[in-house]
């Protein structure tokens, strides 16, 4: 039989749709004449994988340049190929930060930066493993490269916006950074960020500055003091107020508050809680949402910013209780002072 | 047994500016009460004292009266002992806190103190004054910060006056302690006395409270077990 022959049969076989039977018959063929065109071309259709089409589409297009229809579908076959591929990357790349996020929460932050960087390098594009790594690394420079990264690709992640804002204010301001380390417990950081800051020092009055806060963190980590988040003691300080206003307010409705009954004593209580809230979070140097919300600032607040927050909270202390003092002067007018027992 | 001077230093704050403001308030108090107010006391310790009937009936001043019952003394000894105390425990416990909040924990205990008179004696119509409840307050505080805190204290033996330095644990103690027996015999209604013991044992269980007021730096310090 000629080849010709087996040609016409491999493809009626494969209009006929007997795939396996066809393939073999013009694999058999393109083994005794590798340079023809047609049966590679039938074979572009028949063989199963991907990588295997590609081989019949190149070889066509090797014997026939001009082959523009070939040529077309092979373009559309490496398409395919590379979106199979960066799916199977993508869904390692899943994994991989799954895993990576599994041991950041059991502290093992080593193990996550790396399984995190592997996650990238089989995804670049991935905006979560970015945001990790800018969470998870503790040098400024390599935080600001990952959300840099994270915000090219998605630059409609506000929080993403916001922590690049805050982290080009915390390298502007190297100190606030270094009290930001602090903040998160970090004083080993903390402490090389000073003494960096230290050795710039324009002046021996900033030098001085700086050198207290290193023998203050010194003495802190030699003395091995606990670290205490700063929103412990935001929390913890904010009871100061509203136990006193509560104490001196059960004393006023004669310690008790359901005889004596006064709605506006207790409405005074939420305005002493708000004080005494924004009073601790002008003294605890802290990281918080409201310099940004309020004073549109970075960081942990300005003066200016912690100046004007304690004064509204020094407000809503002293207005209830002032109140309450004003309805003590009240009930004195009207008391008949009982005469002496002995 | 006279204590003098916490011989510690302070850590955080150089002056204790809020227990002399305190201080100087409670002697023009008690200068007001010899020299304007004199002998017509009487009207005046029962509107600005506190009085469990008064106070439990809801009538007279209230919170003003539980504030300013602190700062009235009957006598000089009596301002005297109590200015003493405040000024051997207070200093360091302010330094701890921070002014506003020395402040704030002494009138809370000092609120306390008066809650607990009021609770155990509610028929008393004997108005009770002094700053002493704010002042256990303040020792309770001070034997929480500074648990190794010595205190130059004058004692007599055999009428010979030495003031060697003794741990705060001791002097807290036999202050205390010898309110206890009074207390009892008071709940017991067996005896009655002139000094307000409950409102002292009220003052001193307040001090339970001192871990909310302390800066955050001393708070760590505390739960790192360093001194304060």
């Amino acid at each position: 039989m000629s080849s010709l022959e087996v040609l016409q049969r491999a493809i009626q076989a494969a209009r006929d749709g007997r795939k396996v039977e066809a393939r073999d018959l013009l694999l058999k063929i393109v083994e005794v004449d590798a340079q023809n065109e047609v049966a590679w071309m039938w074979l572009a259709g028949l063989v199963d994988s991907v990588e295997d089409r590609i081989i019949a589409c190149e070889n066509v297009l090797t014997i026939n340049p001009g082959n523009e229809k070939i040529r077309a579908y092979l373009e559309k076959l490496q398409h395919r190929q590379k979106s199979l591929l960066e799916n199977k990357n993508r869904e390692d790349a899943i994994n991989l930060l799954n895993e990576a996020k599994t041991h950041a929460e059991r502290n093992d932050i080593v193990t996550a930066v790396r399984l995190t960087k592997q996650a990238l390098e089989k995804y670049d594009n991935y905006e979560d493993a970015w945001l990790l790594i800018g969470k998870l690394s503790s040098d400024i420079d390599q935080q600001m490269e990952a959300f840099e990264k994270a915000y090219q690709i998605n630059s409609s992640n506000r929080e993403t916006a916001s922590a690049l804002e805050q982290l080009r204010h915390l390298k502007a301001n190297p100190i606030s950074a270094a009290r930001r380390l602090e903040q998160l417990g970090q004083f080993e950081e903390a402490l090389n960020v000073y003494q960096e800051v230290a050795s710039k020092a324009r002046n021996s009055k900033e030098f001085d500055h700086i050198y207290k806060q290193i023998l203050r963190l010194e003495g802190l980590q030699n003395e091995n003091i606990r670290y205490v988040a700063p929103s412990t003691s935001i929390i913890r300080l904010t009871f100061v107020w509203p136990l006193l206003y509560l104490s001196l307010a059960l004393m006023q409705m004669g310690l008790n508050p359901f005889t004596h009954f006064s709605l506006y004593l207790w409405l005074g209580l939420p305005f002493v809680i708000a004080g005494s809230f924004l009073l601790s979070l002008a003294e605890v140097r802290s990281n918080h949402i409201i310099w940004q919300k309020l004073f549109d600032e970075h960081g942990d607040g300005s003066q200016f910013a912690r100046l004007a927050t304690a004064t509204a909270g020094w407000f809503f202390i002293i207005i209830p209780h002032i109140l309450l003092f004003l309805d003590s002067l009240n009930r004195l007018r009207n008391f008949a002072i009982p005469p002496m027992p002995f | 047994m006279i204590p003098l001077n916490d011989t510690e230093q302070n850590r955080y704050s150089f002056f204790p500016i809020m227990t002399v403001l305190l201080i100087i308030v409670n002697c023009f108090v008690f200068y007001v009460e010899i020299f304007v107010i004199g002998d017509n006391y009487w009207p005046f310790f029962m509107k600005y004292a506190v009085t469990p009937r008064v106070i439990l009936s809801a009538q007279g001043a209230g919170a003003l009266s539980n504030i300013t019952a602190m700062f009235l003394h009957g006598g000089l000894f009596h301002l005297l002992g109590n200015m003493l105390a405040l000024w051997v425990f207070g200093r360091r416990v302010e330094d701890a806190c921070g002014p506003w909040r020395f402040l704030a924990f002494y009138l809370l205990a000092g609120t306390w103190a008066h809650v607990l008179f009021i609770l155990v004696q509610s028929d008393s119509r004997i108005p009770g004054i002094g700053a002493s409840g704010a002042i256990f307050g303040l020792m309770g505080a001070y034997l929480l910060l500074y648990p190794g805190g010595r205190i130059r204290t004058l004692v007599f033996v055999s009428f010979v006056p030495l003031w060697p330095r003794i741990r705060a644990i001791w002097i807290v103690l036999y202050f205390v302690g010898i309110q206890i027996i009074p207390a009892i015999q008071i709940l017991l209604k067996k005896a009655d006395y002139s000094i307000n013991h409950w409102a002292h044992l009220g003052g001193f269980f307040s001090a339970v409270f001192i871990l909310l007021f302390i800066r955050p730096e001393a708070f760590a310090r505390y739960l790192s077990d360093t001194s304060v």
